[in-house]
Parts: C-alpha cells; structure tokens; sequence
C-alpha cells in the first residue's frame, strides 16, 4: 500500500467549483491595492534606481527572504518570531500549490501522480511542522505586543487582525486535516504529527458529525484564506511586497551622501514641499514601512523625549499617501495610544506643517542610527533633509539660532564669526611651522598629504588641542603635510544637512575649487563631518580624492612603527570608553581604527558603552544641531556622557569635534568635570609619543590640560 | 489619459472580464462535466481575470466608488461577522475533542488520545483568544480620527 491521500476527500463537485470560481475576488483585491500603490508611488519625482539589477536582487533575497537585516543578535525575539511565521507561512503556501499542481496538473492532464510514498511522507511531516512555526511565530508575537510592550513597539488594530488571522489560518488547517484522519483511519498519521493524536481524540465522534464538522472546516478554511488575500493590499501585511520592492530598489549610492537638488540655479522646486516633490523610490520608501519601531531603537530624539520619531514620520508620510491614493486603509493603523498617524484623516492637508511637524523635522541629529536599523532600508533622512530643504528654501524658516550660522558661512566661509586669516591661528602652538598650500605651490613643491583642519579644529579653543595633536603626530612622523590656511572654508555640510542646500553647494564647490587648484590628492581630516564630504559629496562635483579619517592615519602610523608611544605615560593609564561618531561608523563604516589605536597603548583598558558601533549613540550634534538650541526632551550629550560614566571609564575618547564639543558641555551638565573628561585620539596619542625632543607629550595634551591649564587660544565661537 | 490609452484599458477590462467568465465556465464543465483536464486552464483564466480587472482599476483614477463607502461604513460589523464565521468550526471541532476526550481515552490509545485533547485546548484557546483580541481591535478602529496637529501631539509626547 502506497502512501497517500485522497484530495478533496468529503468535498462534492460544490467545493472545487466555489473555491476556484470564488478565487477572482481576492486576486481583483490584491492586484487592486497593489496597483493602486504602485500608481501612488509614481507621482514621485523620476530616479533611476534600475540599474545594477543582478547585485540588487540578490542583495534583496539575502535581505528579505534570508532576513538578514531581520534577525539580528540585539533583536532575536522579535527577528527568530518573524522568521518562524515567515518560514511558516511560505512553506504552507508551496505545500498548497504542490496539492494543486497534482489534483488540477499531473493527475488529469498526465496521470502522473507524485504525492505519494516518501514524498508524500516528508511532505506530511513538513506541513505540520510549517503550521507549528505559522501558529507559534504569530503567537510570540501577540505576546511580544501584549505582554513584553517593547517601548519602540506600538500596537495597532491592523496587527492584531493579522496575527489573529494567522493564527486562525494555521488552526483550520490542522482541524480539517484532523478530523479528516479521524475518519479515514489514515495508516500514515503519525507523520502529521500534531493532527494525529486530535485525530485519535476526534475519533470517538459519530462519522456523520466528523463529516459534517470537516466540510464546514474546509469551506470556512479556504474562505478565511480568501479574505485574508483580500486583506493584505490594505494592511501591513503588504509589506512582503513592498519590503522587497524597496529592498530591491533602494539606494546604491555611499549612505553618507546626500543626493544634491541638481542645476539648483534653474530648479522651481526646492525640497520636499508636498508628496509628489518626493522621488518616487522615497514614496516607496514611506509604503514600506511595517511600524516595527526598530529606528527607534537607537535615535537620540525619541530617547530623549522628543518629538521626532522616525517611524511616526514615515507613517505620517504614509498615511497622507494613502488618503490621497484613495486606498480606503487607514483607520485600521491608528496607534492604541498615540494621536500621531491620523490616517484617513482626510487629504486635503498640507504636508508641513499638519503631516509632518516643523518640530519633528528640526529635531533630527541625522545620525542615521534610524537607517541602520530599518529591516527594509528605510532613509529617514533623505526623507527628513528633504522636507527641511523646502522649509528654508522655499519658506524661509528655520531656527534661529541658524541664521547666524548661513551667514558667517556666506561671508566668512565658516559657521562662526572668525575671519579666514584666523584660521591657522593654531600653528603659533607648535615648535616647527606648518606650511600652507599656496607657499607649497609657490615653491613648486608637492606634499604628501592635505590636512583639512575643518571650521571647528581652527576656530574653537578645545578642537584646537585636537588639531594641534594631530600636527604633532604628523610631524613626529615624518609626513610632508600642508594646510589650506585662509583658503580653507567649510565643507557645506552643517549647510546641507540643515536644509540650505544652496548655500551647501556654494561652499563646496569653492572648497574643492581650492583642492583641485592644488592638485591634492589626499587628504587627512579630524573632522568626520568634513571626512564624509569631502569622501562622498565632493565627487558629485568633481572633487575626487583620497580622504583619511585622522584616526585611520594615526593608526597606521602606529602600525607601521612611525610613531613611538610610551606605555607609562600619564594618559596611557586606566578605562577608556570610545564613542563611535556618526558621520564615521554609520556613515562611513570605520569602527576599528580609532579602537586599535587605543589598543596600541596597554596600559588603557578598553570598555565599550551599551550602545556602540553602528548601535552607538549619537552626541545630539549632527545634522546642524550643533548650533541650535536643544529645547524640546532631556538633553541627548547628557545621555550619552551619563552612558559613558556608566562604563566605569574615567576618559571619554572622541573622533570628532562635533561630538568633543557635545561632550565637554555634557560633562558639565552632569557634573562630572572632576572625575570624567573627553579627549580626542589625536590628544591621547600625542600624549602617549615619545617625541624626538623628549617633550612629555602629556603635559602639552590632555593631561595638563584637562586638569584645568587655561586654552591658549580663541574663545569658543558663537 | 488620452483618448487612445483610455480605449485601450476598455479593451483590457473587457479582455479581463471575458477571461474570468470563460474561467469559470472551464471550471463548471470540469467539475459538473468530468473534464478535469481543463480545470487547470479555468483556474488560470480566473486567476489572470481577477488581476487584470484588480490592475485596471487600481491603475485608474481614485474614484470613491459607493460599495466601497458602504465596505468602509460597515467594516465594524463585516470585520465581526468574518471574524466569528472563521473561528466558529474550529472552535466546534475542538470542543468537540474535548468533550469526546473520556471515550477516547478509554479506546486503548489513552495516552495519544490525551495528547490530542491537550493540542485541541491550545489550539481552542489560541482560537478565541485571537478571536476576542481581533474584535477588540476592530471595535477599537471605529474610534473616530483623532484631531489635531502633528506638532501638538509630539510636544505632548515630549
């Protein structure tokens, strides 16, 4: 006796012909709403994002259906449960179609049978197994919503229908199969090894009640399946669809690179201003989003109490889209506790400030900690830096405090009141001279490297420590290194980020005007921000060069044995916490040098904060926020100094003059400037070099300093 | 749309509705015919109808079509009535295996048989505990919309 089954054993001619007849109505729902949002996403702005398509696919399975972005070590629960569902639930759906490739293909148009003997056995086996996972994994997840209530985590109708239907699809599928075997006395039940002993129990009913109760079953199964198909275009459950098509068409460019408006003398239109301002892969972007908070699992502005959530932007941002596409979803997806997704609340709104808020778009550091973790690569802040381009171009408001900032810029070239003379004012601190560019052209000289001091290593008094320590190691090194001096300017960046891209533009290309001038082709920057545009925003205007993060320099110096540290030295003892910048972990991926440096000194202990690496925390200064007033939530430099101390580390190692400025105030604010201070790489390895002259480094670093030596320059700039 | 594209999605649509209509006359003369060979074919047709008519509308301008506002000002209700209908046997069924549980373990098998009743019980519970929390939620998305502007609710929640 071979095994196998009999399918659509108890069903009349009736069921087969409901069943497929019926099967119009969820296929005109799914490609209805599909349909409809795929016309909402083209009222976007063209973009080419079609290129590249073998490496975009693959990289879209390994992301998706592998779920590499979804199981991670900080979120196992929730990754392994949605693996389970989705292992669960695409094994069941194979399984349905291998029954009706044999009863509706093999079987009547070949007469060949393949479900049956060891397949039939496997297949068995599997299909109970894969319902389990379907059941459990939705399960965990009702009890993640319900019971664990992560914070970033919110709750909407539309999940737990999902999750219900989920659940009630898997239990239909082992009762019909039970109450089936109980019947037939299946000699094979074993293999469904989770119906066959409710076949056992079920077997006590009377045959014409078992009858009864498995068609009402099975018709009531494939109904559920059909309004759950019918479902999905209108609910999160979409996001299979519009997860992968983001996947696939997200951005290849460098993430640190914000795409500039292009011919900004002759555009119309400057930034994000209404929906269809957007390109259309941002539309798809904001479709994608499934509301599983995991952007706010690491943003500064949602832990510290702020308006701003990346998630609720893009949901905001959604919703809007949903009410003007005409898909009739909506009022399924608002939170249990938040007035924030007013979804179908009409179309008619305008987009700032009664979708999204000016607040919420002013209060984002852009440390991209949102599209670290965003599953389906999410860019929060191409989104945001878009929107803020239309409030300061188009309506001219921005904070305040930022005025100052766009015109120093425009004048001075920097965001502070100093004039360009000033710049190399720091070099007067060192024993030999620093030469500039233009008496290195003018002697027909070549250098080997361009050091970018960038507007805060020049101007504020505590980065010019940072700056003076990295002139050190460059000297001690041998390095034939120059400065721009006056001709420096700032890169554009707090412009761009801020929302002037016009102004960012200007500033760049005068900045690599000045480059390109000189023919420099590489260059050493303390800066990660002047780094990142220098790296990846200069060559959309022909700035291409080879840019070196001061940390990446510094370590290989070391390495290379160019640089002699002492290990006694006075700031080459105890812990040590580093704190990952943004613009150069996240951004820009550099994670291990500034540790290997620290590690290059064995009398520093090395401790990691909670939040590290591309999790790490941002110091509240990017995205223009250094020069604006922190009104709105606690204070996110006083956060992250709070987790610094926590780690039991007396110093506090910075790679960023943003985030030293951050810092110093934060250590301020807490109170902790006698027990904890911050100092900069360069400052700690400068400290710890035995230098040619026998100079002790770490009285000229930070150790005299730190322990209250007046700054020997500028005031801080305002 | 210009006149042309709009002639042509008239054609498509027809093509669509035409191809549903042979589908389903495919899959009568299947299963009331014996024909089983064209079940297939019938399936395919349907499948191919329903996305073309799905694609053809979702494609088009967003009318607020008046079933579609009946849908919506009714969903509370439909919402409840799917959600009942859909659990209803399988809640039968597994009361059922429960209450037949003693004269299934007295047929010599009491060990599987208890088994089974204990799998039927999670699997009731797991049921209408999805039951009761899907019409929570489907009563709690008839609340009205929440009014107000985005900056107000985030400096609440600041």
């Amino acid at each position: 006796m071979i095994p196998t089954r009999e399918i659509l054993w108890n069903i009349t001619a009736l069921g087969p012909i409901l069943l497929y007849t019926l099967m119009a109505i969820p296929f005109v729902f799914l490609a209805y709403g599909l349909a409809r949002r795929v016309r909402m996403w083209r009222q976007g702005q063209p973009e080419n994002r079609f290129d590249q398509l073998g490496r975009r696919l693959w990289h879209a399975i390994l992301m998706t259906v592998l779920h590499g972005r979804i199981v991670r070590r900080r979120n196992r629960f929730g990754g392994l449960m949605h693996l389970a569902i989705f292992v669960g639930f695409v094994t069941l759906f194979i399984g349905t179609v291998i029954v009706m490739i044999e009863a509706d293909i093999t079987v009547p148009i070949f007469g060949v049978s393949f479900y049956r003997g060891d397949f039939y056995l496997v297949y068995k086996a599997v299909m109970n197994l894969a319902g389990l996972l379907l059941i459990g994994g939705s399960l965990a997840a009702l009890y993640r919503r319900y019971v664990r209530r992560p914070a970033t985590l919110e709750t909407t109708g539309d999940d737990v229908v999902i999750l219900a239907f989920l659940v009630v699809l898997g239990v239909q599928g082992f009762a019909v199969q039970a109450l089936r075997m109980a019947v037939t006395d299946d000699p094979w039940g074993p293999w469904s090894f989770v119906s066959y002993p409710m076949a056992l129990t079920l077997s006590a009913l009377p045959e014409s009640w078992l009858r009864a109760i498995h068609v009402a079953n099975w018709y009531i199964h494939f109904l559920t399946n059909f309004v759950f198909l019918s479902y999905v275009a209108y609910s999160k459950m979409i996001h299979p669809f519009t997860s992968f098509a983001n996947v696939l068409f997200r951005r290849l460019k460098p993430v640190g690179a914000l795409d500039p408006i292009e011919n900004i003398e002759e555009a119309e239109v400057f930034g994000a201003g209404k929906l269809e301002d957007f390109t259309w892969a941002q539309l798809l972007n904001v479709d994608a989003c499934m509301h599983c908070g995991r952007c706010l699992e690491y943003c500064p502005t949602f832990s510290t109490g702020k308006p701003l959530r990346p998630r609720d932007v893009v949901l905001e941002l959604a919703g809007y889209m949903a009410d003007r596409g005409g898909i009739f979803s909506g009022e399924l997806g608002q939170g249990e506790n938040s007035a924030r997704y007013r979804w179908g609340a009409g179309p008619d709104r305008a987009l700032i400030p009664d979708v999204v808020s000016p607040a919420e778009l002013w209060d984002c550091t852009t440390c991209g900690a949102c599209m670290a973790q965003c599953p389906v690569y999410i860019e929060h802040v191409p989104l945001i830096v878009g929107m803020r381009r239309h409030l300061v171009l188009e309506q001219g408001e921005f904070p305040e405090e930022v005025t100052s900032v766009f015109t120093n810029l425009e004048r001075l070239g920097s965001p502070y009141q100093f004039p360009p003379n000033q710049r190399a004012a720091w070099t007067k601190r060192l024993d030999q001279p620093v030469p500039e560019m233009a008496e290195v052209a003018a002697r027909g000289e070549e250098v080997e490297i361009l050091f970018w001091v960038g507007c805060l290593g020049s101007f504020d008094s505590r980065n010019q420590r940072t700056t003076v320590a990295l002139a050190r190691i460059l000297q001690a090194a041998g390095i034939k290194f120059a400065i721009l001096g006056k001709e420096e300017s700032c890169t554009g960046d707090p412009a761009r980020r801020i929302g002037n891209e016009y102004l960012a533009q200007m500033m760049a290309m005068q900045a690599v005007e000045t480059l390109n001038t000189y023919n420099v082709k590489k260059v050493v920057t303390a800066c990660p921000h002047c780094f990142n545009a220098i790296k990846n925003e200069f060559p959309q205007i022909g700035g291409n060069y080879e840019v070196i993060h001061h940390s990446q320099l510094i370590n290989q110096l070391i390495a290379e044995g160019r640089i002699t540290l002492d290990p006694n030295s006075a700031l080459a003892r105890g812990a040590v916490t580093y704190h990952d910048p943004c613009y150069l972990g996240r951004y820009n991926g550099e994670y291990d040098a500034p540790r290997e440096a620290l590690a290059a000194l064995p009398g520093l202990e090395l401790r990691e904060m909670r939040r590290n690496r591309n999790t790490s925390f941002c110091c509240g200064g990017g995205g223009g926020r250094l020069f604006m007033e922190e009104t709105r939530g606690t204070r996110i430099n006083q956060a992250r100094v709070r987790e610094a101390i926590d780690t039991g580390a007396e110093l506090l190692a910075a790679a960023c003059p943003f985030c030293m400025t951050m810092f110093e105030d934060g250590i301020h604010g807490v109170g902790a400037e006698e027990s904890f201070k911050v100092l900069d790489i360069a400052e700690i390895v400068a400290g710890s070099m035995i230098t040619p002259n026998g100079a002790d480094g770490a009285k000229e670093h930070g150790a005299a300093e730190s322990e209250g030596a007046a700054p020997e320059s500028a005031e801080r700039p305002e | 749309m210009t006149k042309d594209d709009a002639m042509l999605t008239g054609r498509y649509r027809i093509a669509s509705a035409a191809a549903v209509v042979l589908g389903i006359a495919l899959i009568l003369l299947s299963e009331l015919g014996g024909v089983h060979e064209v079940r297939v074919f019938g399936a395919g047709l349907i499948s191919l109808g329903g996305i073309g008519l799905g694609v053809l509308a979702g494609l088009d301008q967003p009318r607020r079509a008046e079933w579609l506002a009946w849908v919506r000002d009714r969903r509370v209700a439909l919402g409840m009535i799917a959600a009942l209908v859909s659990v209803a046997p399988v809640v039968v069924a597994f009361a059922a295996a429960l209450v037949v549980l003693p004269a299934a373990m007295g047929e010599g098998r009491s060990g599987m048989a208890l088994l089974g009743g204990l799998i039927a019980l999670l699997m009731l519970m797991a049921s209408v505990g999805c039951f009761v929390l899907a019409v929570r939620a489907i009563r709690r998305a008839a609340r009205p919309v929440t009014p107000g502007s985005p900056a107000e609710a985030g400096e609440e929640a600041a």
